[in-house]
């Protein structure tokens, strides 16, 4: 007939034991369930003894209606058609036992596997009631108050506390693994706090939780009592999930004795259908009963935490949340500034780790890493981005604790135990990441949530209920400081600016590239154009300056005015030579550079050869005191720039012989290759000024009047091979122009 | 045989002078006919049958229809494509040298500014093209 507990359950197969089907309640109060069909009574509790000097066995298959006044027959069914339990109860119902009447507030619940309970609890205290609405009017509008999570905990604990008159009020919160955190506690002076201590999952098995979640307040008036059986005639156990009575398991009762607690109460909170935590009230002094009416209230409160959490998570962290979207605007900022996007988060402050608060970052873009901070090497970042590749993973990944899932990670816990992994492609080839080094950290336990597990005589493992609840302090390896879900939320937001930025980025890039090559193609046609439109009336003025010569030679002789108009012929050829040497510097500045390995003896060998005339007829001395080598360059470009170097060496020359020299040493790695001369010398004020456009130092018809553009091409060449060009001279004695070229440094 | 006689299209009347004076002293004896513009040259030839003028001498910068335009609607028609056509322009962009070779161009000059490069050119421009050049039936 009893369906008791097997005795000898402990807590290894915890797990697994039925404690929704107890066969057994707590003794203060008297269950009967009946079929809710027939309304035939099946179960009935032996404690109906003690409350109604009435045997269970009288009463069982008896209708349940027999035993209540017939007035409230109708009250009743209407209860039981609408099964509206929850706003009925509890239920007044007069019920007819031993031909005496007893009126009692009677708890009704469907089981869900068709029976009717009916519970009567019989208050053992003296009753302080404070009714429902005055404890849920004051709980609710301090609840509103909070502003923060901490401050809701607290209230939640407090409020509990203020109308239960509990010892101590926690609030319990859980973890992923279920292991659980207190996170508020409202206690009596003297008694020890259990803030901020951990206990681990074991502590509240999962068919335990399961009850929690579906029943949300549990009350346990006192540990020392005498449960009561339940007597049935069928086998069939009863479903005890939402009795308010039923028995507590055993493991559950030892292990609040070891605690030291007399009596307790829990509320559940409920989040999203799930377990969150539980608002557990506590009584270290005794019984302690709380009505039904006031665990109704405790039970809002409950609710009403739980709605408010969302809300207060919401203004959690919200300076925090400021100050990242604000670094996160900087950065953006700095990074559409940048040519390179990448330079713009790394170089600078803030930098890509004040996105997230990480002590390393790397960005990992078509196949090259570039890092900041305290990041894993180039070979093990490649390993990260391959296992990030292998995974399919959402756009951020993060992990406080990478070598939990990444096989060989804790080789670089030092850097990378925390990652934050952002996805900056579909394809899952370029990454930011963010890094945390490992951290070692200690958890409080409420006692040493090993110390479950105890061998037995017969030498098997077995848990129990732990005895001591001690502060035990674990020490945790292989983790970081756990990213907050507003540095999450962060990365998650700065991925998708950033994603946003390359593509703005590249669409700006091939617009810009188009336009370049328009504005190119348009200047080249204006150099062209402008040459030719300006020589169109510059051939004018020339030929008609010799229809005037040629008219006027026959009629006399017109000496001076010859002379002017020879003059003029001059000027337009001087013209046209400027002109020519514009276009020419405009076209070395555009024109494509074909860079090969040119030997340059040879090249300054056949810039010679062609001014050799010249040469010769200046009477110079070329010598060259070693071979030249063969560099990376333009070879027309840099026969033109010998040219220039080599006329202006033997133009500006008063000397005879004048002696020129090409040669080329080395510095710093770099080939300097130099003409020198004995020539008048340049100023020093005039050393850059040589480099000028149509900048001339000397009258124009003075050493062969040059036209002011010869050492600007010479300097845009040099410079379009990635080289510099300078002078020494010594006014009177002679120029050197030393030139370097870094084609490759361009 | 010789070249009868040649074409000059030249917009600018300044340079057209100073020609006509230099063929003058170089003593030019072919005649030639003036155009200042292209199209004014094309529809004289487009209807102009059979006889056509020996060579043109072309400009490129000219209104309307201007020297490539020109070029490419005489090498494009089977029966104008035959006279041959010597540009000569202030010109030196390489893509304009390009893109007249490719419309079948005969010659390219440049005209210079200095007088006396011009007077040479055109010498040997006459003694080339109309001294010594031989010429089909048809022009």
């Amino acid at each position: 007939m009893s369906a008791d507990l097997n005795p000898t359950i402990d807590l290894t197969n915890c797990d697994q034991e039925p404690i929704h089907v107890p066969g057994s309640i707590q003794p203060h109060g008297v269950l009967l369930a009946c079929d809710e069909q027939t309304l035939t009574i099946t179960h009935v509790s032996d404690s109906i003894r003690n409350y109604f000097g009435l045997e269970a066995s009288s009463i069982l298959n008896k209708k349940i209606t027999s035993l209540i006044e017939p007035s409230q027959h109708e009250k009743l069914d209407k209860i039981l058609r609408t099964k509206n339990f929850r706003n009925s109860n509890p239920v007044g119902l007069t019920l007819h036992l031993l031909n005496q009447k007893f009126d009692h507030e009677v708890i009704l619940h469907s089981n869900g596997k068709g029976q009717i309970i009916f519970e009567i609890e019989f208050n053992p205290m003296k009753d302080t009631t404070l009714s429902f609405s005055k404890i849920a009017w004051s709980a609710i509008s301090r609840l509103k108050s909070t502003r923060t999570l901490a401050e809701l905990y607290q209230v939640a604990v407090e409020e509990m506390r203020s109308f239960t008159g509990f010892n101590r009020v926690v609030l319990y919160k859980f973890d992923h693994h279920w292991n659980g955190e207190v996170v508020a506690e409202s206690v009596d002076e003297g008694l020890t706090s259990l803030m901020g201590l951990w206990f681990p999952a074991s502590d509240i098995p999962a068919q335990a939780r399961e009850l929690y979640r579906k029943n949300l307040i549990r009350s346990i008036p006192t540990v020392d009592y005498e449960k009561s059986i339940i007597l049935s005639q069928s086998n069939d156990p009863l479903d005890l999930s939402f009795s308010v009575l039923r028995n507590v398991s055993p493991i559950h009762i030892e292990y609040l004795h070891n605690m030291g607690v007399s009596a307790s109460l829990s509320v559940s909170i409920v989040k999203d259908n799930e377990l969150w935590g539980l608002i557990s009230c506590s009584h270290e002094q005794g019984p302690k009963f709380i009505s039904y009416e006031q665990r109704q209230a405790g039970e809002l409160l409950g609710e009403m935490t739980a709605s408010l959490i969302e809300v207060r998570q919401a203004n959690e962290f919200l300076d925090y949340r400021v100050q990242l979207k604000s670094t996160q605007s900087t950065l953006l900022q700095f990074m559409s500034q940048e040519k390179n996007f990448v330079h713009g988060l790394l170089d600078k402050f803030p930098n890509l780790l004040s996105v997230t608060g990480a002590e390393g970052a790397a960005v990992y873009l078509n196949g090259e890493y570039s890092v900041t901070g305290i990041t894993p090497g180039d070979e093990e970042l490649e390993e990260i981005v391959a296992w990030l590749q292998t995974m399919n993973e959402d756009e951020v990944f993060h992990t406080d604790s990478l070598s939990d899932l990444m096989p060989g990670a804790e080789r670089f816990k030092a850097t990378a135990s925390g990652l934050i992994a952002a996805s900056l492609s579909n394809n899952r080839k370029n990454f930011v990441l963010w890094f945390r080094p490992e951290v070692t950290q200690s958890i409080n336990w409420g006692g040493d949530p090993r110390k479950n597990i105890e061998k037995d005589e017969t030498g098997s493992y077995r848990i129990h209920p732990r005895k001591s609840f001690d502060k035990w302090k674990e020490i945790v390896h292989n983790h970081s400081i756990p990213w907050l879900d507003v540095e999450i939320d962060s990365a998650k937001d700065f991925r998708h600016s950033v994603i946003d930025i390359i593509l703005q980025k590249g669409e700006e890039l091939s617009k810009l590239n188009t336009d370049l090559e328009r504005s190119n193609l348009e200047l080249d046609s204006f150099a062209y154009a402008a040459s030719h439109d300006l020589k169109e009336p510059l051939r004018g003025i020339h030929n008609y300056t010799y229809l005037i010569e040629r008219e006027l030679g026959d009629l006399m002789d017109h000496g001076q005015i010859r002379g002017r108009l020879g003059t003029i012929v001059k000027l337009t050829q001087r013209m046209e030579n400027l002109i020519n040497s514009l276009l020419h510097y405009a076209q070395v500045g555009r024109t494509e550079f074909s860079l090969h390995d040119v030997d340059l003896h040879l090249v300054l060998e056949e810039t010679l050869s062609m001014l050799e005339p010249r040469l010769q007829e200046e009477n110079v001395r070329v010598s060259v005191p070693r071979r030249l080598p063969t560099v990376m360059c333009d070879e027309v470009r840099i026969s033109e720039v010998f040219s220039n170097l080599l006329t202006n060496a033997v133009k500006y020359n008063d000397k005879s012989p004048k002696e020129i020299e090409v040669g080329w040493f080395e510095n710093d790695g770099n080939n300097v290759f130099y003409v020198k001369d004995n020539g008048i010398g340049i100023r020093d004020k005039n050393f850059e000024a040589v480099f000028r456009i149509f900048k001339r130092l000397h009258k124009r018809d003075l050493f062969g009047g040059g036209n002011g553009t010869g050492l600007t091409i010479v300097k845009s060449i040099i410079e379009r091979h990635g080289g510099k060009i300078w002078l020494e001279s010594v006014l009177g004695q002679g120029s050197t122009f030393f030139f370097t070229l870094n084609p490759d440094q361009k | 045989m010789k070249a009868k006689n040649f074409w000059i299209i030249e917009d600018s009347d300044e340079d057209f002078e100073i020609m006509k004076v230099i063929f003058e002293d170089i003593g030019v004896s072919t005649p030639f006919e003036r155009f200042d513009d292209g199209s004014r040259a094309i529809e004289k030839l487009q209807k102009m049958a059979p006889k056509l003028p020996s060579l043109i001498l072309l400009d490129l910068n000219l209104p309307e229809l201007d020297g490539k335009e020109f070029l490419s609607i005489m090498k494009e028609d089977p029966r104008l494509r035959r006279v041959p056509i010597i540009v000569l322009t202030t010109s030196q962009n390489p893509k304009d040298i390009d893109s007249c070779f490719e419309l079948g161009v005969n010659a390219y000059l440049s005209k210079p500014v200095d007088l006396g490069e011009l007077k040479h050119l055109l010498r040997n421009f006459n003694q080339f093209w109309l001294e010594d050049n031989i010429y089909p039936e048809c022009l």
